[in-house]
């Protein structure tokens, strides 16, 4: 920094790429903060939910079933042809194995071990009494909605 | 009303220059109340003794990285959740989902790291050049308290993350604390809430760090900074009085300006090149195989309580009481570093010792681990909760 006179001063060449480099330091900040402020998608932890959201009531016809992940559980949602709604797990606790909705007899089915259950969770035929966990399920607006395991 | 209409459009003309004449106008009215442009001038014309220099920029850079601290500190906060469950991933969230969040939470960390470096430089160039003598030995003091301030902000931030290591340093350090005579149970018994570290203990950190150290550092900032403003900084070593120099603007401010450029960019440098990762989720039941400890008081904590036990600790407590007291210790009038050997080895072996001790304390094998015994439960963990190989019955 140059000095000319009493107290009048002249900015030289440094001072300029300093005050250059303390307003790109400044931008720079600026814009970190901005983006980082910037609200994304929340957090979320599948094991501190208190509901899982799984879709609207209109997307899923009567007689459907639809897979849902919460955490580490596999959830079955059901609708029913007269239009009841239930959840059960997705995984029978006899074999391990994934269950499927069966439209034609309305019931859910173990292909590994030929096991049937009921839209509710009870065993209807096969060897096992070991009935599947189930879920509440409410409709909010039209929108369903299934609860911590009972 | 015809009046005041006119002057609106008067001070409010639609001409690009309406906004800024605006804000003049408030402005005016504000500085005339409160006179900050005079206050701001006065603060620039300040003559500063002759014998100020570069060395008198780390307390500045110190306050910077205090400032950079809280920044972060308060950005961190945006997405930190103070839960065990939560707390882990919500770092995890804001490492990877959030627009420069890895560099925000590296940036508090390397500046956590770095105060504490650049508070041991200020502190030996105060001890060298008997910078707490009289008339400054309360700003000595008021020091030494914001140095242990640091430690406690350090030693309360380290958990937050809530990851294998942070979980198992803080277990270390306060099985190191209660090993203090006298104090060390109830002190631990109040900052870890519980028989061992948990969600408990994880709130009360919270609240520490985020909201009772801030209120006292800052307290301590305005005593430390209005004593300097009133003393001056100390005389130069010659012992004579200390001669006005130069205004602080422009050149001592082209100085600082420099320093915080510097430290900016070695923050920021380091958060990009060492980044602190993630270690595993918590888990009480699985000792880490091996835990780094990443803040180095932490380090120095643990190797001094390892190789000395509690022996260590007292001597680091002594130390700092020796510290404090100080000023009471070495009245004599000399100020010359060569003509005080006992504190200039002193200062010197206190630094080195430091280093060496944050080296020596850097890595924590499983075989020192602590142990504090509690209550055996009631069922053993499940398989789920304690991976293979973790060792059983041994709890934090």
């Amino acid at each position: 920094m140059t000095q000319e006179g009493d107290g009048v001063r002249n900015w030289d060449f440094w001072d300029w790429c300093l005050a250059g480099l303390l307003a790109v330091t400044a931008t720079l900040t600026v814009v970190v903060v901005g983006l980082y402020a910037v609200p994304r998608a929340p957090l979320v932890i599948p094991e501190l939910q208190t509901a899982l959201r799984v879709g609207r009531l209109d997307e899923m016809p009567p007689n459907s079933a639809r897979l849902e992940r919460w955490g580490r559980e596999l959830i079955l949602v059901i609708r029913s042809s007269g239009n009841e709604l239930s959840a059960v797990a997705a995984v029978s606790p006899q074999d391990g194995c994934l269950l499927g909705w069966d439209a034609q007899v309305q019931q859910v089915l173990s292909p590994c071990s030929h096991l049937v259950y009921s839209p509710r969770g009870g065993v209807v035929a096969g060897l096992s009494d070991r009935p599947l966990a189930t879920y509440p399920v409410d409709v909010r607006d039209g929108v369903i909605y299934i609860g911590k395991q009972r | 009303m015809q009046r005041l209409l006119g002057w609106l459009a008067g001070v409010t003309d639609a001409s690009l220059l309406g906004v800024p004449r605006f804000f003049g106008l408030i402005y005016g009215h504000i500085d005339h109340r409160l006179p900050l442009g005079e206050a701001w001038r006065a603060a620039l014309r300040r003559r500063l003794p002759a014998h100020a220099g570069w060395q008198h920029a780390l307390g500045g850079v110190t306050y910077l990285l205090f400032l950079i601290l809280i920044g972060t500190g308060v950005l961190l906060s945006f997405y930190y959740r103070p839960s065990p469950q939560e707390a882990y991933y919500s770092v995890q969230y804001l490492e990877s989902e959030i627009s420069f969040g890895w560099l925000v939470r590296n940036v508090h960390f390397w500046a956590a790291n770095l105060v504490m470096v650049a508070v041991l430089l200020h502190l030996l160039y105060a001890l060298l050049t008997a910078a707490y003598k009289a008339p400054r030995e309360t700003n000595w003091l008021v020091g030494i308290l914001l140095l242990l301030v640091l430690l406690a902000f350090g030693m309360t931030g380290y958990l937050l993350p809530w990851d294998q290591w942070a979980y198992w340093t803080t277990s270390h350090e306060l099985s190191a604390l209660s090993q203090l005579p006298v104090i060390g149970t109830p002190v631990v018994a109040l900052l870890r809430a519980d028989e061992v570290i948990s969600g408990a203990t994880l709130s009360r950190f919270f609240a520490f760090h985020v909201i009772i150290l801030p209120w006292i550092a800052l307290l301590l900032l305005g005593i430390h900074f209005q004593i300097v403003r009133k003393y001056g900084i100390a005389p130069p070593l010659s012992g004579a009085e200390a001669q006005p120099g130069e205004p602080f603007y422009p050149q001592h401010a082209l100085r600082q300006l420099i320093a915080v450029l510097l430290t900016i960019g070695i923050v920021v440098t380091l958060a990009a090149m060492w980044p602190r990762t993630l270690s595993e989720h918590a888990d009480p039941f699985a000792l880490a195989p091996e835990v780094q400890i990443l803040w180095f008081p932490g380090a120095v904590l643990q190797a001094a309580s390892h190789h000395l036990g509690g022996w260590g600790l007292g001597l680091l407590l002594v130390l700092a009481v020796l510290l404090a007291l100080l000023p009471l210790l070495d009245r004599s009038p000399e100020r010359r570093p060569l003509r005080r050997p006992l504190i200039t080895v002193g200062a010197v072996l206190l630094v080195a010792g430091v280093a060496v001790l944050s080296l020596v304390g850097y890595r924590i094998p499983e075989a020192t681990s602590p142990t504090v015994s509690v209550s055996p439960p009631q069922a053993p963990p499940t398989p789920a909760d304690s991976p293979a190989g973790a060792p059983r019955g041994q709890t934090p």
